[in-house]
């Protein structure tokens, strides 16, 4: 079932993307990433001594500052804080610097659809550029489903408007882990056949969430493989020297 | 009196203890801290007109989960806003300084507003009431894990009271993962040392999801397996909620 978009797009295609590391000389790690004409600028500071009031000081703490392109902070921009603060904190190895605080800042540049997925995949990169030890990659996409029930990724604003629901999903990529094999499991399945976060608006049936999964999880593979070569062993390395010069 | 003695000392302290190791939060025969199966919700009880005041509201109380919802409304929009040939639903949910352990740790749940607003969104039918406000307020008076499932709930049962017009009810419950097992409705003990949680708001007649959020770790089985876990609870407490619904009706008949 095909679907003319506005920008002559095919349901299954994703747009340009576009990713840069090290932009910030004062960030210890930062990444520009953009998905089409949404731009999404982060910056990782960190890990810092000392954790929040609330915060288990046994694990490193992960703080997440939303900043609105213009205007104050709002009720949505208090829950994609949320969001990705409890992703980052499933993909960063926490125990190994305890009563510690890593900020992550995530200034929006331009918002033209698919906003929150953009923010995560820009956040993970910049922990990348910054040396946080990773359990593994993250990579987040937007679904979203119309109202005949077709299935659409990475939908701009003016879609996203139309559309009877869609979801933010957060998949993790395990092909090289720096954790022993059976503890990328999540029972007896591969941790790269699962997911990590999911966060739906409006409604649609239960079906159409398990094919938009399924959507979202072989779109998931081409982003991986651009985020790999965006940041390689070189640019992973010269962070991580960065970070321990400071 | 310390002088005396004969008298008591004014301190305290505990024998020391031999095991380092934290308490498991499941004991062996695999029953959580208040006693549930791991299938097992708390009991739940609704109410609905608990503020005279408002043009609808309802009372929850799940465990020791205590919320009040009001909403006000529809209302004409402020002059500010835009024309929308559609209704705006306004949601808002606060804590009292005295419905966590700690006082005042309400305050970290800013995010709750946003998602009340997005799981009750997909299931009212904005077209009905153009051009102004639903107002939907959400007190939380005593917190004791899966908060805003609960609200969900309640808010819907709030619309339904003030004659709003919806899809169908709006149930809500949440699953917590840890390792292998699935454990529905948990407590806050239980929220605090989950791996992952999964949390679905539906319209059990229609079939259909309004919110799904997942945090943490899933693999795909478990997540079809929460998902169905949550579906069916839902189920449950939608029949509940309507039974609550029928109750007020036939009273105010009387």
């Amino acid at each position: 079932m095909e679907t003319d978009r506005p920008d002559g797009r095919t349901p299954n295609q994703l747009r340009p993307l576009a990713c840069s590391c090290s932009i910030l000389h004062r960030a210890h790690g930062s990444a520009s990433w953009a998905q089409g004409e949404t731009k999404v600028l982060a910056a990782v500071y960190g890990p810092k001594a000392g954790t929040k009031k609330n915060e288990n000081p046994e694990k490193a703490s992960i703080e997440v500052i939303w900043k609105p392109k213009t205007g104050q902070i709002g009720k949505l921009e208090k829950e994609y804080e949320m969001i990705l603060k409890r992703t980052l904190e499933s993909i960063c190895i926490r125990t190994i610097y305890p009563n510690t605080t890593t900020s992550v800042i995530v200034q929006v540049v331009h918002d033209d659809g698919a906003l929150l997925p953009c923010a995560i995949n820009a956040a993970c990169t910049a922990l990348v550029d910054a040396g946080i030890p990773l359990k593994h990659l993250a990579v987040a996409i937007c679904c979203s489903v119309t109202d005949s029930g077709c299935i659409i990724l990475d939908p701009t604003k003016e879609e996203e408007e139309k559309m009877k629901a869609y979801i933010n999903l957060v998949f993790p990529n395990t092909i090289v882990s720096v954790l022993p094999e059976r503890s990328s499991q999540v029972g007896s399945e591969p941790m790269a056949h699962g997911i990590m976060t999911s966060v739906t608006q409006g409604a649609m049936s239960v079906d159409d969430y398990l094919h938009c999964l399924d959507r979202g999880r072989a779109a998931s593979a081409r982003l991986s493989e651009f985020v790999r070569k965006n940041i390689g062993p070189k640019s992973t390395w010269l962070g991580r020297m960065g970070f321990l010069c400071r | 009196m310390a002088g005396k003695g004969g008298s008591t000392p004014a301190t305290y302290s505990p024998s020391p203890t031999t095991d380092k190791k934290k308490p498991s939060l499941f004991n062996e025969d695999l029953a959580r801290p208040d006693g549930r199966s791991f299938h097992q919700c708390r009991p739940a009880f609704f109410r609905t007109g608990a503020v005279n005041a408002a043009s609808g509201s309802a009372y929850a109380e799940v465990g020791n989960t205590k919320v009040i919802v009001s909403v006000f409304g529809p209302r004409e929009s402020k002059k500010a806003m835009m024309y929308s040939d559609i209704g705006r639903l306004n949601c808002n949910v606060s804590f009292t300084t005295f419905a966590t352990p700690i006082r005042g740790q309400g305050s970290d749940h800013k995010e709750y507003s946003s998602m009340l607003h997005k799981a009750l969104e997909g299931a009212i039918i904005l077209e009905t009431f153009p051009k102004t406000t639903v107002d939907v307020f959400a007190l939380v008076l005593e917190s004791s894990g899966s908060d805003l499932p609960v609200v969900i709930s309640c808010a819907s049962l709030a619309l339904a009271d003030a004659g709003i017009m919806m899809y169908d009810l709006v149930a809500s419950v949440s699953v917590s993962c840890f390792n292998k097992n699935l454990v529905i409705d948990p407590v806050l003990e239980e929220e605090n040392g989950q791996d992952g949680s999964l949390m679905i708001t539906c319209m059990p007649s229609r079939y259909e999801i309004t919110q799904l959020t997942v945090t943490g770790e899933w693999s795909t089985p478990k997540i079809n397996e929460g998902m169905q876990l949550c579906l069916d609870a839902c189920a449950k407490l939608a029949k509940i909620m309507r039974s609550c619904l029928k109750e007020a009706v036939s009273d105010s008949q009387e």
